[in-house]
């Protein structure tokens, strides 16, 4: 059984043919973190069970093994400075992760040392941040013009219309700095109609702007509750999303383990092979590594990596 | 007559001001419109189908309708796309001093614009252009176009005005834009009142963010016109209905930045003119006469640097 068989034997749909070698996979969006370390984790909460678990590379090769994933970016996923290089401690020792993006105090005095210090680590490929009601104000702007110049990249935080409409006003003023829309295919739409229309005006603005990426991770829904794979739930809004980003600005990414609480990884990226198979080689590979390495400019840390 | 009517009359108030032996308060009322349809050429609007507004608006029917008011001035706002029109107003407004300044219409981001500007600013009474949600323009969609921008950084460079009409959540965050972009530049809101704000919650956040990033910039005026409002078939009248935004408004933008403007001839499709005036200016009054004085003509000048052109006009230096 070869990969694709697996997986979709895995997600219990019958096989496509006529596919070459698959593509290989890089997932932009893990995070990584250990509740069981001396001072805790600040999230996930004790609560959330499913999540509050050790959650190392190890647990993200179990998960995934048998589907292609060559290399994965960790987002942050805690406030605290330290953490920043708690990730990086953890990708120095593990060749699979390919790049971190870490969160650093952006409008804080103390944001350009903090930058000057982790950006030299060439694995540290960006920060993220939420800058809805921020880009008014000129520190926020002055830095993340120090990030753009460092040539990191913004990840944004999950989108909704103020995030949108924030984000053509930092991309107006910073036209240089890459930014990743995060979990687009989840985004909170407005259903007052005014608003609605502002939305996806804001949209048709991020339409030409090529330093603009959109990760199409949190895509599961439950129908019934049941989660399904049935990719007809799903074509519409991937439709709209090709419309506006194309074949060069859309990147995979799991959200893993966030993910788990939706769906299985396998169904989760069920959905989008079979997407962007339909979409022909080229797509599918640029879906899942050529654009992101545009985005990040992760770090090819060895030889299964493309 | 209806009762404020009657208590104007009554009272036998000439403009504002009516504590006995104080001074009036002059008014400029900075949105006027002014067409002809019985000219040969005609006009692009209003429709001829609409029997309120399709006859001669002139200043002669302007001085009659608000006569004993105290309107002592007057901004003329464009009301076609033809550039032609911006001389017909000037035109007209050059035979009668009522008329202090006009808003014109030219379009940014064309070829000619830089042309035209140069062409109309030459005439003083000349103090800005219009630009928005008219004329099947959008301004948010020109606002990624670096001729677009660079036409309105030659409008403030001019030392004139940009009129923006009319509001939609849309409008508003494109000026939010436009002001990053050209801080330099005096943008007047037209018409807030008549923004219908969204109901749902993360909507009507927006919408409020952008309105207070405008209130944040000293160069951004509001323009208090188009208060009243059709209610299920009738036009309430009493301050009371139209009190809550208006002190949304007055909370955001404060004493400084809001522009007494009637919208007529438009406005006869809501009131009579006494009845569009009297709202804001028991509103206004009620604040004191200093921030009357600011709302019904001090912020025009500032907004606008409109032209004194006749000896009961006030000026800041009296």
């Amino acid at each position: 059984m070869n990969r694709r068989e697996f997986l979709l034997a895995g997600a219990g749909i019958a096989g496509l043919s006529g596919l070459a070698e698959d593509a290989p996979i890089i997932d932009t969006h893990i995070h990584l973190y250990d509740p069981t370390r001396p001072g805790g984790v600040p999230w996930p909460d004790r609560s959330e069970t499913t999540l509050y678990q050790r959650t190392l590379p190890d647990r993200f090769r179990s998960t995934t093994e048998g589907l292609g994933i060559v290399g994965v970016v960790v987002v942050e996923c805690s406030p605290w400075l330290e953490d920043n290089q708690w990730v990086l401690d953890i990708a120095a020792k593990d060749r699979l992760i390919v790049g971190t993006v870490g969160n650093l105090a952006v409008g804080k005095p103390e944001f350009g040392r903090h930058l000057d210090r982790f950006h030299r680590n060439p694995l540290f490929r960006g920060i993220r941040y939420d800058f809805r009601e921020q880009v008014s104000a000129p520190d926020v702007i002055s830095q993340l013009k120090a990030l753009a110049n460092a040539d990191l990249e913004l990840d944004s935080p999950q989108p909704d219309l103020v995030l949108m409409r924030d984000l053509v006003r930092l991309t107006d003023r910073i036209p240089d700095l890459r930014v990743v829309i995060d979990h687009l295919p989840n985004v909170e739409l407005p259903q007052d109609s005014q608003a609605r229309r502002d939305y996806e005006a804001h949209l048709r603005e991020l339409k030409p702007r090529p330093q603009v990426y959109a990760k199409v991770s949190e895509i599961l829904q439950r129908v019934g509750g049941q989660v399904s794979d049935d990719l007809n739930l799903y074509r519409p809004r991937l439709d709209e999303l090709w419309d506006i980003f194309g074949p060069d600005r859309l990147i995979f990414a799991s959200d893993w383990p966030v993910s788990d609480l939706k769906g299985p990884y396998v169904q989760l990226l069920t959905v989008v092979r079979r997407y962007f198979a339909d979409r022909g080689r080229s797509a599918d590979e640029k879906f899942f590594w050529r654009n992101s390495l545009a985005a990040y400019r992760w770090v090819r840390r060895q030889p299964s990596q493309p | 007559m209806d009762r404020r009517t009657f208590l104007f009359a009554a009272a036998g108030v000439a403009g504002l001001g009516a504590a006995p032996g104080a001074t009036p308060i002059p008014i400029i009322d900075t949105h006027i419109h002014l067409f002809d349809p019985t000219r040969p050429q005609g006009v692009p609007w209003p429709e001829k189908t609409d029997p309120v507004l399709y006859k001669p608006a002139l200043p002669e029917r302007y001085r009659r309708v608000t006569k004993g008011l105290g309107i002592f001035g007057a901004i003329e706002v464009e009301a076609s796309p033809w550039l032609e029109d911006n001389q017909w107003v000037l035109d007209v407004a050059a035979k009668d001093k009522i008329i202090v300044g006009t808003v014109g219409d030219l379009d940014p981001g064309k070829p000619d614009f830089r042309k035209n500007l140069e062409r109309f600013q030459r005439n003083p009474l000349f103090r800005g252009i219009r630009y928005g949600n008219l004329w099947n323009r959008n301004l948010g969609e020109q606002l990624s176009r670096p001729e677009f921008i660079s036409d309105l950084k030659a409008l403030a460079d001019a030392n004139l005005a940009l009129d923006s009409a009319n509001p939609d959540l849309a409008l508003i965050g494109a000026l939010v834009r436009l002001t990053d972009r050209v801080p330099s530049l005096r943008v007047v809101v037209d018409h807030l009142p008549q923004l219908d704000p969204p109901t749902e919650k993360r909507a009507r956040d927006a919408y409020q963010y952008n309105l207070h990033e405008l209130g944040k910039r000293p160069q951004v005026y509001v323009k208090v016109s188009e208060v009243l409002r059709r209610m299920d078939g009738s036009v309430p009248t009493d301050l009371d209905f139209y009190k809550p935004r208006l002190d949304e408004i007055w909370e955001i933008f404060g004493p400084d930045r809001l522009l007494y403007g009637s919208d007529w001839p438009n406005s006869d499709k809501w009131g009579t003119y006494p009845q569009v005036l009297s709202i804001v200016r028991d509103y206004f009054t009620s604040k004191g006469r200093a921030v009357a004085e600011k709302f019904f003509w001090k912020n025009s000048v500032k907004a606008y640097l409109w032209v004194k052109r006749d000896p009961t006009q006030p000026s800041s230096a009296s």
